[in-house]
């Protein structure tokens, strides 16, 4: 017998443009929680990576306000050990290109860096994070 | 007599606050008789690698060091590698060069090349190694370990990889979840490797600059984990991380009074001590935490 769950029209949406940013098949995610038990970050998360995707999968736009899509450091630890080849640096990436693209805002405010960190940073920092956290 | 040139990126933090990387790293291999020719123009590569696939400005930086090297390597005609120091510099590149060399790709790059009309083509032929690479192929292990000139067999040094020599696997230097690469070097020199548990643990990166009492606490857990492994110094290769793990360590002591601080060092600055180059080329006066004394008290000469 084949139960179908169909998704709304809504949340597919969502969903879909997740998928086309990432270039990643969200739905091949079975929920083993490898990504979530190797990721060096999740002590200052508030979703796992892998509770992460399973609200993209649910179209559940709030995952946009969690916490984690800013302090995933693309690391690819997730990303080279998922054992179904799912690259989740890249869906961490989109999410925080459509928070960043749908608010409009930046995340990183460059008024809050310590005079002294601006001062002993090296560029790679500042740029980094400006490509991760900025609008562009 | 230099018997090989390549063609080599340096990247924005090697010009700037850690010069001390790229002299080191050019005086080592010049010993070795290979010299490192700098792109005649280059730009920023971005840092990192972008992760959207709707986006092809964010591949255009990378893109024109690719084609910068092309040309250059046209006139040295050694190779066709273009070599590169920092990590973030090393993945960026790589990575962008996959991209770029995929055949399903190709409207990519045609759209990459069309958009960029005041350059040459990419024809897609640049190999981009990372400078361990180099010393791993190209020189050898045994070659390094017979030119060694100082004793620093007393020093335990423990390899720091981070993320980004390493991962994606597309690109990594050596097996990215069991590297050996940086401890073959530690042995090289001749000191001990103190492999630790979290060799490869990401430091935090960026989160330095949105997120610094994060990056905090991960330094502590890395430093504290290769203390413990009884390491007296950390190498690493990548900048960000350089900073990270030298700088941040003042509010690692700080925040934790029983901390007692570590020297970090760039795996080259390693090499070129115990090649017996001039020590002053490691500027260790531009590091939070001075290992010179390490050296001193260690040195057995």
């Amino acid at each position: 017998m084949i139960v179908k769950f169909p998704i709304k029209e809504e949340y597919m949406e969502f969903i879909k443009k997740v998928e086309d940013i990432s270039a990643q098949n969200i739905f091949s995610c079975y929920q083993c929680g490898k990504c979530s038990a190797g990721c060096p970050m999740i002590s200052s998360m508030d979703l796992l990576p892998n509770q992460v995707i399973r609200m993209v999968q649910f179209g559940n736009k709030e995952v946009l306000s969690s916490k984690t899509i800013w302090v995933c450091a693309t690391c690819y630890t997730c990303s080279i050990r998922c054992p179904k080849g799912i690259d989740l640096a890249k869906i961490m990436e989109a999410l925080r290109i459509i928070a960043l693209r749908e608010k409009k805002a930046d995340f990183l405010k460059y008024s809050k860096i310590s005079s002294e960190d601006i001062e002993r940073m090296p560029q790679i920092a500042l740029v980094s994070a400006s490509r991760k956290f900025t609008v562009w | 007599m230099i018997l090989l040139r390549l063609a080599y990126f340096p990247g924005c933090s090697l010009k700037s606050d850690y010069q001390n990387f790229e002299k080191t790293a050019i005086e080592v291999l010049r010993i070795f008789n290979i010299e490192l020719v700098e792109l005649p123009r280059w730009n920023c590569c971005g840092t990192v690698f972008s992760l959207s696939s709707d986006n092809l400005m964010n591949y255009l930086a990378p893109a024109r060091i690719l084609i910068r090297a092309q040309e250059l390597n046209k006139q040295i005609g050694n190779s066709n590698i273009l070599v590169t120091l920092c990590s973030m510099c090393y993945n960026t590149i790589k990575q962008t060069n996959n991209v770029l060399t995929a055949d399903e790709n190709r409207d990519k790059i045609d759209t990459i090349n069309a958009f960029m009309d005041d350059e040459v083509d990419y024809e897609g032929n640049v190999v981009v190694k990372h400078y361990l690479e180099i010393l791993r192929d190209y020189v050898g292990f045994d070659k390094i370990a017979e030119n060694i000139k100082r004793d620093l067999s007393k020093l335990k040094i423990a390899p720091y990889y981070g993320c980004l020599l390493l991962r994606p696997d597309v690109v990594a230097v050596d097996d990215p979840e069991q590297p050996k690469i940086l401890s073959e070097i530690i042995k090289s020199v001749g000191a001990e490797p103190v492999e630790f548990p979290l060799f490869n643990e990401c430091c935090g990166a960026y989160n330095t600059v949105t997120n610094p009492d994060l990056v905090i606490e991960k330094i502590y857990q890395i430093l504290t984990s290769a203390k413990e492994s009884g390491a007296d110094a950390i190498i690493t290769s990548c900048p960000l991380c350089f900073f990270n793990l030298d700088y941040r360590q003042k509010y690692v002591s700080q925040k934790y009074s029983q901390f007692s601080k570590i020297p970090i060092l760039y795996f080259t600055q390693l090499l070129a001590i115990g090649l017996g180059l001039d020590i002053s080329l490691c500027e260790f006066n531009k590091h939070f935490v001075d290992p010179t004394r390490l050296f001193k008290e260690r040195r057995s000469e």
